[in-house]
């Protein structure tokens, strides 16, 4: 019943007018290097709160699904990724390119995306509302470990290394101790600063970080594109044959490696990728031009859509910075995920979720028809990229509350995030630490309340052990990849 | 170019007495009226600043045994520079002159700095920007824009 509704509530013109602008800014902001799908979502969420609740979201849906595939289309004309989860696709993208069958390339890039997205939202629509039910018998513990399994879900994948992964996150938790506490209303570290009483608020933050460092990191480039690019050579082609098996790979990896938390888009597809490769029974064509690989690759990183989703929207934990910022959007819009979601407002949750399906379709009508003009609009210069996204970085962040010491707390995380980031840090785990702070903190403090001081509430209940088993898989796996990577170092230093 | 080894050695530092200093405070600026609430709430903020310290010593210990590396932080330090001290400008004028003629002022300087060769596309650009800015926000969507401070009391 709640879905006919959303049905209904899906089709009405002004939504979908929002799911078409959404996604065609995606596909455009996604074509564009530098420019991130997290970016798009940050920018937007300033105007989308103008909106009702379901066209705002609509609009983020389609920009997250849009930018998703948008990445792949300078990746195959220019060899240069729009996203950095179209990395891989660029691999086998370009070289088509230059064998004169961008057309072909395009072609694929378009309906493994499109299939790829499609099924991890009906993966979303068919877990989300079971996990959700589920998420009602959770308590004070199981939310405390849910906070941090999230975050070592990011920590563990951070480039710089566990250590600095866990500093990263431990920021973020700290800057979320700021302003009022929640258990008792008293407020704390806001050096006299009123305007900290509230605590600072993660969006100046979000977009200081995932903006304005990368226009400061622009000003290094002279140019993003390496390509230029002759459309009128692009002929229309039809898509090959042998694709299918490649498509469904990649999408199956990356609905998985979506729901995980931290394991984002760039990691579903160069699993994908890699899980192409091996299974390819033209492997001496990978690096030279293989659609094999785009279709995985592409399939994968689309996956990632749905899958990143399912964590959001059933338990309040973002998997990667791209849901963390549509958390932001769903929290401005008075949506605070989790359980409440599906029942309280099921029809503004399931139109949002059946929108997603509109975006795929957006963005095949899109690529099939218009991808070589998108790529045009790659080769904007960077001076005016780097102006015009500062503006919008500022009124954005400047919006949010009309409040210009929100403009002043976003370039502090601006600058303060590119010195990190230059160092090794996570700028993902400083965000999501902000966010899953103070479900953390509620989670901690009223469970150790609860239980009169004794630790062992945190250990409990089964829930609370599998989330300690997923937790420590999660931290495992880098310190068993660091040992592995050490020893394959020290093998080819013997050899050598 | 610096020293990157000496910066991280400098950043752990600071880690290591950013957690004594949390450590330090939990009890006293977590207080509250019941004592169950301040306890767990002090043991919550205890344990960040606990495992912050442990990850910092390790980083400390980590960057005095690394061999020595140089880091470069943007490969071009004029524009680099430049560029945060416009945005730094941008938003200190905002403050008195509003958003319209910050912008007007903001964005050609920053596309000139940042290397656009024409001054009259530059300026057609960048009121075009500010018009579609504008409109998209304080007309369409009735978001307000900081408004010129400058002129108050001014008749």
């Amino acid at each position: 019943m709640i879905l006919l509704e959303a049905l209904q509530a899906v089709l009405a013109y002004d939504v979908i007018i929002a799911v078409v602008i959404g996604t065609i800014s995606g596909v455009i902001i996604g074509g564009m290097p530098g420019l991130t799908a997290t970016m798009a979502v940050a920018l937007l969420i300033p105007i989308t709160f103008s909106f009702t609740p379901l066209i705002g979201l609509a609009i983020m849906g389609g920009v997250y699904a849009g930018a998703m595939y948008g990445g792949s289309i300078p990746a195959i004309l220019l060899s240069t990724p729009g996203t950095p989860a179209a990395a891989a696709t660029a691999l086998e993208g370009y070289p088509l390119t230059k064998q004169g069958k961008g057309g072909l390339a395009l072609k694929v890039s378009v309906v493994a995306s499109f299939v790829g997205g499609t099924f991890s939202v009906i993966v979303l629509l068919a877990i989300a509302p079971i996990l959700a039910d589920f998420a009602l018998k959770f308590g004070p513990p199981e939310y405390f470990l849910l906070a941090l399994m999230g975050l070592t879900g990011v920590v563990s994948v951070a480039s710089g290394g566990l250590t600095r992964g866990i500093i990263s996150g431990l920021i973020g938790l700290i800057i979320a101790l700021i302003g009022t506490n929640p258990m008792t209303g008293m407020v704390r570290y806001d050096f006299g600063i009123i305007d900290l009483y509230e605590g600072v608020s993660f969006m100046p933050a979000l977009i200081g970080m995932f903006s304005i460092t990368q226009m400061l990191a622009l000003t290094s480039e002279k140019n993003i594109t390496s390509g230029d690019i002759d459309i009128t050579t692009i002929k229309r082609e039809k898509m090959p044959k042998g694709m299918w098996p490649f498509i469904g790979l990649g999408t199956g990896t990356g609905t998985v490696v979506g729901i995980i938390p931290g394991e984002g888009a760039t990691i579903a597809a160069f699993v994908s990728y890699n899980m192409a490769m091996a299974k390819s029974k033209i492997k001496e064509l990978f690096g030279k031009g293989n659609p094999e690989g785009i279709a995985a690759a592409e399939a994968g990183n689309n996956a990632c859509v749905g899958g990143s989703l399912v964590p959001l929207l059933t338990l309040g934990v973002p998997g990667n910075t791209v849901s963390a910022a549509l958390m932001g959007g769903l929290m401005i819009q008075g949506l605070i995920p989790g359980p409440e979601l599906f029942t309280t407002h099921g029809v503004i949750t399931y139109g949002f979720i059946l929108s997603l399906f509109i975006a795929n379709i957006v963005f095949l009508v899109v690529g099939l028809f218009f991808a070589p003009y998108f790529a045009k609009i790659s080769q904007i210069p960077t001076s005016i990229l780097i102006a015009a996204i500062s503006v919008f970085a500022i009124v954005g962040s400047f919006s949010m509350n009309n409040s210009l010491f929100d403009v002043w707390l976003m370039l502090i995380f601006a600058f303060g995030g590119f010195f990190l980031d230059k160092l090794g840090f996570s700028l993902s785990a400083i965000i999501l630490g902000m966010i899953l702070g103070p479900i953390a903190e509620n989670g901690f403090t009223q469970a150790l309340t609860i239980s009169a001081g004794d630790s062992s509430i945190f250990f409990a209940s089964v829930t609370a052990k599998v989330l300690w088993v997923i937790i420590i898989v999660l931290l495992i796996q880098p310190l068993f990849s660091h040992f592995k990577d050490k020893r394959e170092k020290a093998k080819a230093l013997k050899n050598e | 170019m610096f020293n990157r080894k000496y910066i991280e050695i400098i950043i752990s530092i600071f880690f290591i007495v950013l957690a004594a200093l949390l450590y330090g405070s939990a009890d006293t600026v977590n207080q509250a009226v019941s004592q169950a609430s301040t306890d767990s709430t002090s043991t919550y903020v205890d344990t960040l600043a606990i495992v912050l310290g442990i990850a910092g010593a390790i980083e400390l210990v980590m960057s005095i045994i690394s061999s020595p590396s140089m880091l470069e932080f943007t490969k071009n330090p004029s524009k680099f520079i430049l560029l945060i001290i416009s945005l730094i400008g941008y938003v200190w004028i905002m403050e008195y002159i509003g958003f319209i003629i910050a912008t007007l002022l903001f964005l050609p300087v920053t596309m000139k700095i940042m290397g656009y060769k024409s001054t009259f596309k530059a300026l057609i650009i960048s009121i075009g920007i500010t018009l579609f800015v504008y409109l998209l926000f304080q007309v369409g969507f009735e978001i307000l824009l900081p408004e010129p401070t400058i002129f108050e009391g001014v008749e």
